[in-house]
């Protein structure tokens, strides 16, 4: 019990003091969730709103694999990305296994499903009439489907939101894909992982407790959006 | 307005919904610059008829002529230009209701000198000029249908359908929006729509296709040409 207590004394200590290593893996988790979340957005958004508005006969297989992609483990994708970029794979020369743009590429292609079924889901909930008046005002299609877009641009930050979320504490391809190697590509759950192996959790709790308090910011920024929506 | 004379040439028009049929129009001529009333029952086929002419949707077969030309369907979106749906369910983007007013004006690609000309001057008409910078999604059901009203007829559209336009106006801005459709009309505006206000009836003295299960069973041969009409 005097060892938990000790630990999370030392956790407090570790952020509240800024630990060159505690603030260096938050960033670089940061920096890889902000980066993937974002490129995620670009494709995933897009891909959506085409989605919603698109009318083809395999339109519901398309979704079904969509939402089976929502389901596979991070390993799975970390380990597909491995396939990929590993010294002999097809993108061996561009040498980007153990870097951070590895690491971002892998969460990227994880999110993406993600942001376009929800941003499919969030689209297909905008009232239909929206899009008819944008037609009959003259709209083209492309501006019809951007104001149909906009009015669904807070359920699209949530999509956004909840991307991150996924993204910031998944493991699986931080591990394979960046190689947990401090300072370059260590990020905030592959730091827990090796220090508790280790047998020493004072920088793992302190991370937790970093963790803890993006879920909270993240579960109150949607909140917000909800709320004005 | 126009130099055709028909604004629609509707031809064995069949429309279904889950294998019931909605719609079933054998033929349906409507002159340029007709005023015309669908009245019925609920349920009888006037939306979807509005839709279908508006180009918003396809009919299942059949065909409609718009100004002499035959639509090919819902990705015509020049010919759909011709014809503006005022829907029934006041739907307002989330922006000011100017920006709304402009919406379409700015979509078609209107200058913006011009914009601002027509907005004013249907701000002011349709009495919205104190609350042209209000969200529109702050309104109330009045006021909102107050807006869509003009956000339709601003366009300046040869055709201009209307879906039970005076359902949520109150009484006092009813002679308001029967002022504008006036003024519609005496430009040559076509005017079809659905309703069951005898004021509209009574201001603008339409064609009446009375509608029953999808079929007109009434349709009188009077043109709908309104004697004041350019």
């Amino acid at each position: 019990m005097s060892d938990l207590r000790q630990a999370f004394a030392e956790a407090l200590r570790l952020i509240f003091s800024a630990d060159s290593d505690f603030t260096a893996i938050v960033f670089a988790s940061l920096q890889f969730s902000i980066s993937s979340t974002i490129l995620a957005a670009a494709l995933g958004i897009p891909a959506g709103i085409a989605l919603a508005n698109a009318r083809f006969p395999f339109k519901r297989f398309v979704e079904d694999v969509l939402n089976t992609l929502l389901a596979v483990p991070t390993v799975v994708v970390g380990l597909f990305v491995y396939t990929l970029i590993f010294s002999q794979g097809p993108l061996g020369r561009l040498h980007l296994l153990f870097t951070p743009t590895g690491v971002v590429l892998g969460q990227t292609l994880l999110i993406a499903p993600l942001v376009a079924s929800l941003s499919c889901s969030a689209i297909a909930a905008v009232d239909p009439v929206v899009r008819q008046t944008a037609l009959t005002l003259g709209a083209a299609r492309f501006r019809a489907a951007r104001t149909v877009a906009a009015e669904a641009r807070a359920a699209l930050l949530i999509v956004c939101l909840t991307a991150f979320g996924r993204v910031v504490g998944e493991i699986g391809i931080s591990l394979l894909l960046g190689g947990n190697i401090l300072g370059y590509t260590r990020t905030i759950t592959t730091a827990i992982s090796l220090q508790t192996s280790r047998g020493e959790f004072a920088l793992g709790l302190a991370l937790g407790l970093v963790l803890l308090f993006i879920a909270f910011g993240i579960n109150l920024g949607m909140r917000l959006l909800r709320t004005k929506s | 307005m126009s130099d055709t004379a028909f604004a629609y040439e509707v031809r064995s028009l069949i429309h279904s919904y889950n294998g019931g049929i909605a719609l079933d129009i054998p033929s349906l001529d409507i002159q340029s610059g007709a005023v015309c009333a669908l009245t019925g029952p609920n349920g009888c086929g006037k939306t979807t008829l509005l839709s279908i002419l508006a180009l918003l949707l396809k009919p299942v077969s059949g065909s409609v002529r718009l100004q002499g030309i035959e639509s090919a369907g819902s990705h015509d979106y020049h010919l759909r230009r011709k014809a503006t749906l005022v829907h029934q369910k006041p739907v307002l983007f989330s922006a000011t209701v100017r920006n709304n007013i402009e919406y379409g004006l700015k979509a078609v690609g209107i200058p913006a000198k011009e914009i601002r000309n027509r907005v004013d001057r249907i701000l002011g008409k349709a009495n919205l000029g104190e609350i042209a910078e209000k969200q529109a999604r702050k309104l109330s059901g009045g006021e909102a249908q107050r807006v869509v009203l003009a956000r339709g007829l601003v366009l300046e559209t040869p055709i201009v359908l209307l879906d039970e336009p005076t359902n949520s106006l109150d009484a006092a801005s009813r002679p308001l929006f029967y002022n504008l459709l006036r003024e519609a009309t005496a430009r040559g505006t076509t005017i079809i729509t659905a309703t069951h206000d005898t004021g509209i009836l009574a201001a603008l003295n339409p064609r009446i296709l009375r509608m029953d299960k999808g079929k007109i069973v009434h349709a009188p041969g009077s043109t709908g040409v309104p004697p004041n009409a350019a």
